[in-house]
């Protein structure tokens, strides 16, 4: 029970790294090796949320 | 200022699509490869299906509960577990198993065959080192096709991995990887992780049937000392002992003895023999794809064993095995694993009459290596549905 609360809390701190990525991305206005940069650190967070890998 | 909103929109979009494409190109087979169905047609011995969270029922509904096949024999005898695809990057147990399952008539005693020991490491893969997700086996009706898996359970399944991985009970320190390997999470534990949970249910299975003997089927690189050889504890050396003899004098294929390190824990040759009545054995058969320094990883390695590094190394004497031109074919390896638990089972049967375990129409090594080991398989399409079970 402890080990599927603490995989709940890994899977809600994936979600937060992925919005704040995703903010970051969207507000980014001058960079565009920032923009790809976070698209690149977005990879990993999304293919554990989509439960692709 | 507008234009260059626009162009930083536009690079935007553009550049989010193709981390989208790229996402779906990378993930989608891996999410086929897990979904993927292997079928196996249940063979006349098999008398019941069930699975692994009837002996421990807080697995079931979990990507971790895996079926168990049991073939009881008419007269009662011994038992016997036989499990594969603890390891699920070492299919050639998984090929024995099915074969088994296929095809084997217990007369006496019974036969428990779990096939896939670790369903989510069978879910998983390692891309980063290449591995096809799927191998097939050439059968007389098609092509069998079985996902090939890695060797710890995947992390969808179970996560996040403890820094350290503290063994239970010895408290053994290990590598943090292995709390998601089957082979290193024995005993097991109630309460524990998924697949110190699976373990634990195997020992229950073990421990409340009476199981005489349980045999783990692996493969090994062929730089690593510890391969093609049965190891054993020292309660099972002497069945061991008597069965590698026997394969070498009568089958011609060499299989040694390696002695299970007592202060190495969580193997299953070690602790299923301290925590419960029965033998353990643990099967290793070389396995050419798994070595580091060969070419690809390909299907075709993975199925013949050929490889022109291995051979290089094996001129300069660096393998553990005999190692030519051959290659190490999936044959060999499967026949292997057959003979030498049909032996262990006979060996054992013979000390103990009483106990007795009598499984007829499994080949062995010479049969399986001449008529291929997917001549063994039935075509799912022709059994009768209720025979027929995907996992």
């Amino acid at each position: 029970m402890v080990a599927k609360i603490i995989m709940i809390i890994y899977y809600l701190i994936c979600l937060f790294f992925v919005f704040i990525t995703a903010r970051n991305l969207f507000r980014e206005e001058n960079s565009r090796d920032r923009v790809i940069l976070y698209l690149i650190t977005l990879v990993p967070f999304i293919l554990r949320l989509l439960r692709f890998k | 200022m507008g234009q260059t909103m626009k162009a930083s929109q536009k690079f935007k979009i553009i550049s989010l699509t193709i981390f989208l494409a790229f996402v779906l190109w990378g993930g989608w087979p891996l999410l086929q490869h897990r979904n993927y169905q292997m079928e196996m047609v249940c063979g006349p011995g098999v008398t019941e299906v069930k699975k692994l969270s009837d002996f421990f029922p807080p697995l079931k509904g979990t990507a971790a509960d895996t079926y168990v096949f049991i073939l009881q024999g008419k007269e009662p005898g011994g038992k016997a577990l036989i499990m594969a695809n603890t390891h699920a990057n070492e299919p050639e147990g998984l090929l024995a198993v099915s074969v088994m399952l296929e095809n084997a008539v217990v007369e006496k005693g019974t036969l428990y065959l779990i096939p896939n020991f670790n369903r989510s490491a069978s879910r998983n893969t390692r891309p980063g080192e290449g591995y096809p997700l799927y191998f097939s086996i050439t059968t007389p009706w098609g092509k069998k096709i079985f996902r090939l898996g890695n060797r710890d359970a995947s992390p969808l399944d179970q996560w996040p991995d403890p820094d350290v991985y503290i063994h239970y009970p010895e408290k053994q320190m290990l590598s943090y990887l292995d709390i998601r390997n089957t082979n290193r999470t024995w005993p097991g534990r109630r309460n524990g992780l998924p697949m110190e949970q699976v373990t634990f249910a195997a020992m229950e299975l073990l421990r409340n049937n009476q199981v005489d003997l349980a045999i783990d089927l692996h493969g090994a690189e062929t730089m690593f000392p510890v391969t093609n050889c049965i190891v054993a504890p020292e309660k099972s050396m002497r069945i061991a002992t008597l069965a590698s003899l026997t394969v070498k004098s009568m089958e011609g294929f060499e299989n040694h003895l390696e002695g299970s390190p007592e202060k190495f824990r969580g193997l299953s040759h070690r602790e299923i023999g301290d925590y419960s009545d029965t033998l353990p054995f643990l099967l290793e058969a070389p396995i050419p794809f798994l070595d580091q320094p060969t070419g690809p990883k390909t299907e075709k390695l993975l199925l013949d064993g050929k490889d022109e590094f291995l051979l290089s190394l094996a001129r300069k004497n660096k393998l553990f095995v005999p190692y030519d031109e051959h290659g190490w074919p999936f044959d060999k390896r499967v026949g292997q694993h057959l003979s030498v638990s049909l032996e262990i089972i006979r060996q054992y049967s013979r000390k103990t009459p009483e106990r007795a375990i009598v499984i007829k129409n499994v080949p062995r090594y010479r049969e399986v290596v001449e008529k291929g080991v997917g001549s063994f398989f039935h075509n799912p399409a022709e059994a009768p549905s209720d025979r027929v079970i995907k996992f």
